[in-house]
């Protein structure tokens, strides 16, 4: 009756918590009385071989008791999203300590998407990882704009309203695309969605077993299927579907722009600029970034946002290149490397209607139920 | 009472998210962290603003035209492609206009140490501009020995002083040696109120980092350093006598004026840049208490030799400087 309702009975402070066995617990005393590290060295002191479960019972106990003092109790840190908010200023400012560490940095950096995106880490739950790698990116390069490129007071009032007023849209736009919800969970819903738009033939999934429109895809990771499925965006941690892809095109467009320019704003400070075109800024000599680390972690800083865009342009123009087919995702890759390799265009698309008509369908509405 | 005390709770936990949100709005948007946009002298103005020389009567030349257009103008980069003929300069680098009358007679005051790369393409570069202008000139350039650590307001003062005891100039242009005007428009010329010439250049991304900023190159009447006492004389290293220069101004009731940002552009030479030492933080407490002790009057005791050579492009003055006995502690020794 107490654990059930701790708050009114007796409130927890903001270093308290209730742990994994229903008990109080305090941050301070995380160091103290853990019974499955006691038993893990008991079995290791008399050579018992069940080393493995007791290892695992450790970890399990030091990710319950790794928390962060808040209002109503401390809230629990999950090891998934901590590692990247540690690890990316540890790259960065390690990247800025000289040239080859940038060089090795930045090489890496690439080498560990790729082993994110096969799954290839034991982290528990590899999405909630990449999400929060975004978001401490965004954050960590907002940061270092404002605390450490701005007070050298070479940008306008002008210049930061454009970057502020950017950041804080493309991070509400991502969470718009992650929250927004497809109308077509229930599969009773399916079913009478589908006989609206007189659909006959009804299909099931092959893996969840529920009724399908046509261009509905099933998502492994998020164990449902999605209505004209894209992809699963590992950096959004969400399926991109035809319930999103509109907002996932403006919060990527902003976020290319937003990136871009404070990408540019941070080499053209801490570079030597040259004016191109009249009075665009661009870097042009960025060898003396490296005398002082200030300098040098902006300088990295900027090439990581420049690095991140070029990320996000990337997905933008393939998404174009889809749109203006009539294809999703999913088709695409599903399709044989002959029509991949002449850009899907001898492919079949029987949903296509022509590249205006695709791109007029994409802002007028659902491509699903075209 | 337990309802009370929860929505007073609630209460709190807003206004604390209200106040932080505040906090950080005014933080993000704070206009002191930022470069400043300040008031300009119109383009179309400026020749109204300009202190020209009276021409005597009995000289029959005409009056030089005053055409800074950078129109049809070669430009190699961000910089100018300007030409001037050597064999025109008079030795120790003057010259002035062959065929009508300068209307603006300066003397350029270099302070200079040990980059004979940046002085070179300076002396290149400046020629050719101030000829495009028609401007009667001479160029001074004073070199620190290498005792003491560099003292650029002092140098100013003994260029100043040097250059009046040879010829009678009315405006003088104080000038860093790695600074090169992108902009025909700006005119190196005197106005009726003290200059900040440099206030857009490349390496602070074009913008003006705050307004009293006054470093650079500066544009000043010969009347107008007289009464401001010149600049300081105890800034050793980098940093502040600039500052202390603006308060001079002002303290003697002038003001400061700026030429557009676009017309402003100069182009910084690349060297490493360097922060203010702790000592001219310091002096910059004590400015008004200075101005009248320090400065143009007694500069000569901190001299202990000086020497011109005169070269084709530029007078070269190279001093050796000894602090006088009241200075006489280490620490304005250090290098």
């Amino acid at each position: 009756m107490l654990i059930n309702s701790p708050r009114v009975a007796n409130p927890l402070c903001c270093c308290e918590y209730i742990d994994k066995d229903g008990r109080r617990n305090h941050i301070l005393a995380c160091c103290c009385n853990c019974v499955e590290l006691d038993k893990a060295v008991d079995k290791i002191c008399c050579c018992r071989s069940e080393g493995h479960l007791s290892c695992d019972r450790v970890l399990l106990s030091m990710m319950d008791r790794l928390r962060f003092p808040w209002l109503g109790g401390a809230i629990q840190i999950s090891c998934d999203i901590l590692l990247p908010v540690v690890f990316l200023p540890c790259l960065l400012a390690f990247a800025a300590l000289g040239f080859s560490c940038t060089v090795i940095a930045f090489l890496s950096l690439p080498l560990l998407a790729f082993q994110l995106k096969q799954g290839n880490f034991r982290l528990t739950q590899s999405s909630r990882f990449c999400v929060a790698w975004t978001y401490s990116s965004f954050a960590l390069n907002f940061l270092i704009y404002e605390l450490l490129v701005v007070p050298f007071l070479e940008i306008s009032p002008l210049e930061n309203w454009v970057v502020i007023l950017t950041f804080w849209a493309s991070l509400a736009l991502l969470l718009k695309v992650q929250t927004s919800r497809d109308s077509l969970n229930i599969p009773g819903d399916v079913e009478s969605v589908g006989s609206n738009l007189c659909i006959t033939k009804t299909v099931t999934c092959n893996v969840c077993e529920n009724y399908i429109l046509p261009r509905m895809a099933h998502c492994a990771i998020c164990q449902k299927c999605v209505p004209g499925r894209e992809l699963h965006c590992l950096w959004f941690g969400c399926c991109i579907g035809s319930h999103n892809l509109r907002w996932f095109m403006i919060c990527l467009i902003l976020m290319t722009f937003n990136l871009l320019y404070s990408s540019n704003l941070i080499l053209t400070t801490v570079c030597r600029p040259y004016r191109a075109f009249g009075s665009l800024l661009l870097p042009e000599d960025c060898s003396e970034v490296y005398y002082e680390f200030r300098f040098a972690l902006c300088f990295v800083s900027g090439l990581y946002s420049l690095m991140m865009s070029v990320v996000s342009i990337f997905s933008f123009l393939r998404q174009c290149l889809l749109i203006s087919l009539g294809l999703t995702g999913n088709e695409w890759r599903t399709m044989p490397l002959s029509h991949l390799l002449s850009l899907g265009i001898t492919a079949p698309r029987p949903y296509s209607h022509g590249i205006l008509k695709n791109w007029f369908y994409f802002f007028v509405r659902c491509r699903a139920q075209q | 009472m337990l309802i009370v005390h929860t929505n007073f709770n609630l209460c709190l936990k807003r206004l604390t998210i209200l106040f932080a949100l505040l906090c950080l709005v005014i933080f993000l948007f704070h206009p002191a962290r930022f470069a400043v946009s300040y008031d300009y002298i119109e383009t179309s103005e400026i020749s109204r603003h300009l202190e020209t020389v009276t021409p005597p009567d009995n000289i029959t030349k005409p009056l030089c035209p005053i055409n800074f257009s950078t129109l049809g103008i070669k430009t190699n980069g961000n910089l100018l492609d300007l030409k001037f003929n050597e064999s025109e300069v008079k030795i120790g680098g003057r010259w002035e206009p062959p065929n009508c009358l300068a209307q603006h007679k300066v003397a350029l005051i270099i302070p200079y140490r040990n980059r004979k790369q940046h002085l070179d393409t300076f002396i290149n570069y400046i020629h050719g501009f101030l000829q495009a202008q028609f401007i009667e000139y001479s160029i001074y350039v004073v070199e620190q020995s290498a005792q003491q650590a560099f003292n650029r307001g002092l140098l100013f003062n003994i260029g100043y002083s040097w250059a009046l005891q040879s010829e009678q100039i009315p405006c003088f242009i104080f000038h860093d040696v790695d600074l090169l005007p992108e902009n025909l428009g700006n005119v190196y010329g005197c106005t009726s109120v003290p200059r900040h010439m440099s206030c857009s250049v490349n390496t602070l991304r074009y913008n003006l980092p705050y307004g009293t900023l006054f470093g650079g190159v500066v544009s000043m009447l010969q009347a107008q350093f007289h009464m401001v006492n010149g600049f300081p004389n105890r800034y050793f290293g980098w940093g502040g006598e600039d500052d202390d220069l603006f308060m001079r101004v002002i303290n003697r009731g002038m003001n400061v004026v700026r030429f557009a940002p676009d017309i402003s552009r100069y182009y910084m030479l690349p060297h490493v840049k360097e922060s203010a030492t702790a000592e001219n933080v310091e002096h910059l407490h004590h400015v008004t208490a200075n101005q009248d002790i320090d400065g143009l009057n007694d500069h000569m005791q901190y001299v202990s030799k000086a020497i011109e050579k005169p070269f084709p492009l530029y007078m070269l003055i190279t001093v050796d400087l000894h602090l006088p006995e009241k200075y006489n502690k280490m620490e304005y020794w250090r290098k």
